[in-house]
């Protein structure tokens, strides 16, 4: 291989290349966002039916420290989903009221915790370490203020499966389409190579005036020709031998 | 067209064609994976939505009430379906016969089913059906941000195609070039192509040293006198290496680099510092989140004036160096803040740096281009900050999502690095000696420019209202209209995506219609050019009276872009034209810094007017009213500038 189809080659290799790892990479974060987005709704779902129990006894003038109901959802609510690892409703300072571990209550939740979860938002979700999420979701009262929050800790194996079956198939499409894709590229940069060298292998073969000017470049070449004659015209005329 | 255009056109658009190809089966092939992995997920909610509603009913069984004597089951599944529109309908089935429903038959439903516990003689079970609509919502979603991915990836593919590609391209510039000056009768040695038409030019330049060699074998007495025809010897001093399209392929990666280093946060700025302790500062949320902008914004814009005669007197290539080193350190800082304060200090630091940068790359292409070419020149500029513009936010907002805001952060700061070194390593040593330069744009030279009542007139005509209604309306107006319709904010992201894109692709082509037209007719285009392009962004934004929602906004953007394409080029060449006694004077860095400045108080001033007119006139008619304000503009604009051409004709005309 001459340097030029080699330049060629990767020049097609490393265009084709960044584009499709960048776009393999964007969908990456896409589904990741989308995935995590799903699953968080659903989790949210489970959040939101804690924090309307616990409001509607709240509206009833029942103590928040003494809801009767809440236990029993708690429980049935965690075993139904598999991937739930511990459901804990705290007060506004972080101190467990509920839990769905009993040996919680009365504790409080992480103090790093506190920030995310307190902060003004419908809903906070975060993950405090590779293999659990939270989301957390605020109770209030009968009087709009913020009585406590209701926090869900969750496992994220099923994200981590889904992801590692994404990345096996996105890294097998990119895979598929750079080996592809910059074969097609320099197969095409190939041809045009070759039909450029072509015109500029004939138009120097008339610059050398071994050959007629190619029709492509004749405008640019037979300008460039007719000053060439009328120099060497022009130095003839000066007394310079041909 | 010539054969060399042709050649790089045929080119470009081969490279592009299997580019977006190998993008489109990269993201069918992920679409596929995106739809086995969504249903599932929205069932899985459905299910834990029907787990939730059987729990319910089953405490009626625990006081045995029959299934079918229960009260306000259809009330309870209205409320579910109110929570989560998504669910078109709820049924409790007995032995699978629908006992009480909720909500319209959807076909093709996905349907989620969950046992009502304590009914099992009964077969009851909760069955929720997933609305297909919505599923099919969230999939038009996702092929609408995975055709923003593709066209991220393609722009971004596109600035490496420049940077690998530049030696070929360029070799098709110097066999240009040589037959360009032999065609002209100038016989002088020019770089020769080292990878493509190598032949051709060791041909022309044999055919050259021909010529050159027996006319230095005359005695001098005898020697044809160079003249109009005949240019036998280069007596234009140093080039070579200094051409203006070396300079701009040299300049055009770094400065790309710099500015997605930057934009890479645009879209999540707000959010972070709205997260950080403000560090004593007794703020507002909405105040934190807006301030790492406004101080950006604020010291670009200030700064504008004093770095034009800075970047002229210590060069282009040490300036453009301390902007990367500046915005390397800014970025990589701004990752490690842990206080709204030191987010701030370092974000006043990314302003200055992106401030030189910007100012030292619009310095390289004042130097190394004329009048006519001036108006190109400036349209490359700008499309490189516009496909920066488009990139970044969008990467930025889904890195964001994978890496982090910090990681994403010093990303940026890694980018601003991979800047540094590539102008380092590439950007030439300036042309001129920077100690002649003139100082920078003092108060006096402010004034002295600013007395220039022609000048005067292009920034409050043209320059600022062309600001006000882009900041105004397509950033500040439309994303809230759009939410305010009942449509995303994503869409309004697109939107303005959609903007960016047009001026990208519009840009050059408007530029080259310029240049194009200057040659054809010997005339100066500029003039008519910015009064049209203020006149349709004026129109854009009466296109809001049309009452058909999103499509308005729609018609706005598009609008918008063709106008400001039109415009945006031709009105930053006027300057050097309008002001051609005070560039001699002051130098055309503090000139430009002048122009820049107002211009940006112009972007200042956009939101700020866009929300005064909101509050008190409502959306429909701030629209209107600041179109409406932009074409008065253009007129007054078109009755100053049009009638009398520009100052520069009459001097090139004077001229022998």
């Amino acid at each position: 291989m001459t340097s030029l189809p080699r330049r060629l080659f990767w020049l097609a290799f490393w265009v084709v290349g960044f584009a499709v790892a960048m776009t393999g990479l964007l969908l990456y974060f896409k589904y990741q966002s989308v995935f995590t987005g799903l699953q968080r709704d659903r989790i949210l779902l489970v959040a939101r039916e804690i924090d309307e129990i616990a409001e509607r006894d709240l509206s009833l003038g029942q103590d928040f420290w003494g809801i009767d109901t809440l236990p029993e959802v708690i429980e049935r609510r965690r075993t139904a989903e598999t991937f739930l690892q511990a459901i804990d409703v705290a007060g506004p300072d972080g101190r467990i009221a509920y839990a769905s571990d009993m040996s919680r209550m009365g504790s409080s939740l992480p103090p790093e915790w506190m920030p995310l979860v307190t902060k003004p938002a419908p809903l906070a979700a975060f993950s405090p370490s590779r293999d659990e999420a939270v989301v957390s979701s605020p109770i209030r009262n009968g009087f709009g203020q913020v009585a406590g929050y209701t926090v869900v800790r969750y496992g994220r194996e099923l994200e981590h499966e889904a992801m590692a079956k994404f990345t096996r198939e996105i890294v097998f499409a990119c895979g598929v389409s750079w080996a592809g894709f910059t074969l097609l590229l320099f197969a095409l940069l190939m041809a045009m190579r070759r039909r450029i060298e072509g015109v500029f292998g004939r138009a120097a073969d008339a610059v050398d005036g071994t050959g007629p000017v190619p029709a492509a470049l004749a405008q640019e070449l037979g300008r460039a020709g007719e000053r060439f004659a009328q120099a060497e015209r022009l130095l003839h005329a000066a007394g310079s031998p041909r | 067209m010539s054969f060399f255009h042709r050649q790089m056109a045929w080119a470009m658009a081969a490279i592009l064609a299997v580019v977006m190809a190998a993008i489109a089966a990269t993201v069918a092939l992920a679409y596929r994976s995106f739809e086995e992995s969504v249903g599932p997920q929205v069932l899985a909610k459905a299910n834990t939505a029907g787990r939730s509603i059987a729990d319910t009913l089953a405490l009626a069984a625990k006081h045995e009430l029959p299934l079918d004597r229960l009260v306000g089951v259809e009330d309870l599944f209205g409320e579910a379906q109110k929570r989560y529109p998504e669910f078109a309908r709820i049924d409790l089935l007995r032995a699978g016969q629908p006992l009480y429903a909720k909500g319209a038959e959807a076909g093709g439903a996905l349907v989620a089913r969950a046992p009502v516990a304590g009914y099992e003689k009964d077969r009851a079970e909760i069955a929720v059906a997933v609305d297909p609509a919505f599923v099919r919502r969230i999939f038009q979603e996702m092929t609408l941000d995975l055709v923003v991915v593709a066209v991220v990836a393609l722009f971004v593919s596109l600035e490496l195609l420049y940077f690998l590609a530049a030696g070929i391209l360029a070799d098709l510039g110097r066999l240009r070039a040589q037959l360009a000056a032999f065609g002209r009768g100038a016989f002088v040695p020019l770089p020769k192509p080292a990878w493509l038409g190598v032949a051709l030019g060791d041909a022309l330049e044999r055919r050259r040293a021909a010529i050159a060699r027996r006319h230095d074998a005359l005695a001098p007495a005898d020697r044809p006198a160079p003249g109009p025809d005949f240019t036998f010897a280069d007596t234009r001093g140093a080039r070579g290496t200094n051409d203006a399209a070396f300079v701009m392929g040299a300049m055009r990666t770094p400065f790309f680099l710099l500015l997605l280093a930057d934009d890479l946060s645009r879209a999540f700025l707000p959010v972070f510092a709205a997260g950080l302790p403000a560090g004593g500062l007794a703020l507002s949320p909405n105040l934190v989140a807006s301030l790492p902008v406004v101080v950006f914004m604020v010291v670009v814009a200030l700064s504008q004036p004093v770095l034009g005669g800075w970047s002229e007197r210590v060069g282009r290539r040490k300036s453009f160096l301390a902007g990367a080193g500046v915005a390397l350190v800014a970025h990589a800082l701004s990752a490690q803040s842990s206080s709204l304060p030191e987010l701030l200090a370092w974000r006043v630091a990314g302003g200055a740096a992106w401030a030189i940068a910007f100012v030292a790359a619009q310095g390289y292409i004042l130097d190394h281009t004329d009048s006519r070419t001036r108006t190109a020149g400036l349209a490359a500029f700008v499309g490189i900050i516009m496909v920066s513009l488009i990139c970044g936010p969008s990467i930025g907002g889904i890195l964001a999502d994978g890496f982090g805001h910090r990681g994403t952060l010093a990303l940026g700061a890694a980018l601003a690095a991979l800047g540094f070194f590539l102008a380092w390593r590439r950007l030439p040593a300036d042309r001129a000696p920077a100690a002649s330069a003139p100082a920078g744009a003092t108060k006096g030279s402010l004034a002295a420019v600013l007395a220039n009542r022609r000048f005067v007139a292009l920034l409050l005509l043209a320059a600022v209202p062309a600001k006000v209604i882009l900041i105004g309306t397509c950033y500040y107006l439309i994303p809230l209209y759009i939410v305010e319709l009942g449509s995303t904010a994503a869409m309004a992201g697109r939107l303005i995506m959609l903007y960016s894109v047009m001026m990208v692709i519009l840009v050059p082509w408007m530029a080259g219609w310029v240049v194009a037209r200057r040659a054809r007719e010997d005339a100066r285009p500029e003039p008519a050019f910015v009064a049209a392009g203020l006149a349709l962004s004026g129109l854009a934004g009466l296109a809001m009276l049309l009452p058909f929602g999103v499509f308005s906004a729609l018609a706005l953007v598009l609008l918008l872009g063709i106008g400001q394409s039109l415009s945006i080029s031709p009105q930053a060449a006027m300057v050097a034209e309008v002001c051609q006694r005070e560039i001699a004077t002051l130098g055309q860095g503090a000139v430009y810094g002048v122009f820049r400045l107002v211009e940006r108080l112009g972007n200042a001033a956009g939101p700020l007017l866009a929300a005064i007119l909101l509050e008190t006139i409502g959306f429909r008619n701030s629209f209107v009213a600041l179109g409406a304000g932009v074409l008065a503009c253009a007129l007054l604009f078109a009755a100053i500038f049009l009638p009398r051409g520009m100052p520069g004709r009459v001097a090139t005309q004077a001229a022998p």
